[in-house]
């Protein structure tokens, strides 16, 4: 068997240890060969983290394509309010949403960010966002993702800060998971709960989709963006086809 | 003929034995997923609509107008999509540094993108540019599946091996390629 061989080998038969048993496996098995050893340890190490992040189940093409909208966008590091922007969580038509910290002598926090989009600064859309600002101020609720502060950045725009949610959307997590019909409907029934909350302050969201709904790890769904959400009040007497009961 | 067209009397000159054939079809196939990735990569920033895993029988569908992938007589041919996938993401990143002009903070930044869960391609194509070296058929696996974007079943078929060893090759190939991040390069 080639050193190579040997090397394919004992890193599978080691694999098939429980962990805390590989590190003697491979130096017995390998005794007297140093830079084998040193290459089958650093591969076992290394073997835990490709195995714990999900990175590798991307294809490349969609590590490139994140890595042109990072790379290529110059928020990335800048500072708004009191918080740093350290990447792109997504974007609609009118607002981009990046993930922050506050870093400061006050405290750390993880916030998401939501800012106008560069060429979208129009009059009116700067009045919706100020709209959604207040909306969002007036909603406090365990399934609806927080508003934390608000303000201009330095080019005079309006941000927002919101809580920020590290979860996944409600049908990657319904799958990924193979939830149990059950569990679905606990869910759903703690987005309705969120969805009711709204509609008694007088909020449609407007937009309600799995991707606006985000799962935290502890199972907790998150109602997210309500970036042209109404206010009931402000709407029409008469309601129109958009707000029918197909629309929440 | 169109591109299609002629794609697909190539591939048909192919499956019945003509070698030449393949090459004949490299360029416009070229061009045709160039374009697919191209356009998903862009559509990336205004919000996409491609599924990223798709692009590689999207391609095939697109170019070869068959509607059923037939793994095992299409095997090579997949294979060489994928390779011309890593030519394309290579290119496309290289632009992008180029672009950058300032190749030290490029290399913090890839860090932080490393840590936030981005793998950087032109590390992965560097790295397993010396894994081929050594491990020919575990390399391989890496360019079916990361840069070609295959399951593990589809890369068993291209390559004619077991499953069980396709799982096998891409656990070793991840570990061997996830430890030469860790070096500064």
């Amino acid at each position: 068997m080639t050193g190579d061989q040997r090397l394919a080998d004992l890193f599978e038969r080691a694999l098939l240890l429980p962990e805390p048993e590989r590190d003697s496996f491979v130096t017995g098995e390998g005794a007297g060969d140093e830079a084998l050893l040193a290459e089958l340890k650093a591969m076992l190490h290394a073997d835990n983290a490709a195995q714990s992040t999900g990175a590798w189940e991307r294809p490349g093409i969609a590590h490139a394509a994140r890595m042109a909208v990072q790379l290529g966008d110059p928020a990335i590091g800048e500072n708004v309010g009191p918080y740093r922007i350290v990447e792109e969580l997504g974007r609609g038509g009118m607002g981009i949403v990046y993930r922050a910290v506050r870093d400061d002598s006050e405290y750390q926090q993880t916030v998401a960010i939501k800012r106008i989009r560069r060429g979208m600064d129009a009059e009116q859309i700067i009045a919706r966002f100020r709209a959604e600002r207040q909306i969002l101020a007036n909603l406090v609720h365990p399934h609806i993702a927080r508003l934390l502060d608000g303000g201009t950045d330095a080019a005079g725009l309006p941000f927002l800060a919101m809580e920020f949610v590290a979860g996944e959307p409600l049908n990657i997590y319904c799958e990924a998971r193979k939830l149990s019909l059950r569990a679905r409907l606990e869910l759903f029934r703690g987005i309705c709960d969120a969805v009711h909350y709204a509609h008694q302050r007088m909020v449609v969201h407007r937009d309600l989709k799995p991707g606006n709904i985000l799962v935290t790890p502890d199972g907790i769904p998150k109602l997210l963006d309500f970036g042209i959400a109404k206010l009931w009040s402000t709407l029409p007497d008469q309601m129109p086809p958009s707000l029918r009961p197909a629309c929440i | 003929m169109t591109v299609q067209q002629s794609v697909t009397y190539w591939l048909s000159q192919w499956r019945d034995g003509d070698t030449q054939a393949l090459e004949h079809v490299t360029e416009a196939v070229y061009q045709e997923l160039r374009r697919l990735a191209v356009h998903y990569l862009d559509g990336e920033k205004s919000g996409h609509t491609l599924q990223p895993t798709d692009l590689v029988h999207e391609a095939y569908l697109h170019i070869s107008g068959i509607r059923e992938f037939d793994w095992k007589a299409r095997g090579q041919f997949v294979g060489v999509l994928a390779q011309m996938m890593r030519r394309i993401l290579i290119d496309h990143a290289r632009g992008r540094d180029a672009a950058k002009r300032q190749p030290d903070a490029v290399w913090e930044e890839r860090q932080k993108l490393l840590s936030a869960g981005i793998i950087d391609v032109l590390v992965v194509d560097q790295s397993l540019t010396r894994l081929a070296v050594r491990f020919p058929r575990q390399a391989k696996v890496v360019e079916l599946r990361f840069f070609g974007g295959l399951e593990s079943a589809e890369a068993a078929q291209v390559l004619e091996i077991s499953l069980a060893t396709v799982e096998r090759d891409w656990r070793f190939a991840k570990a061997w390629l996830q430890k030469e991040f860790q070096k500064p390069s």
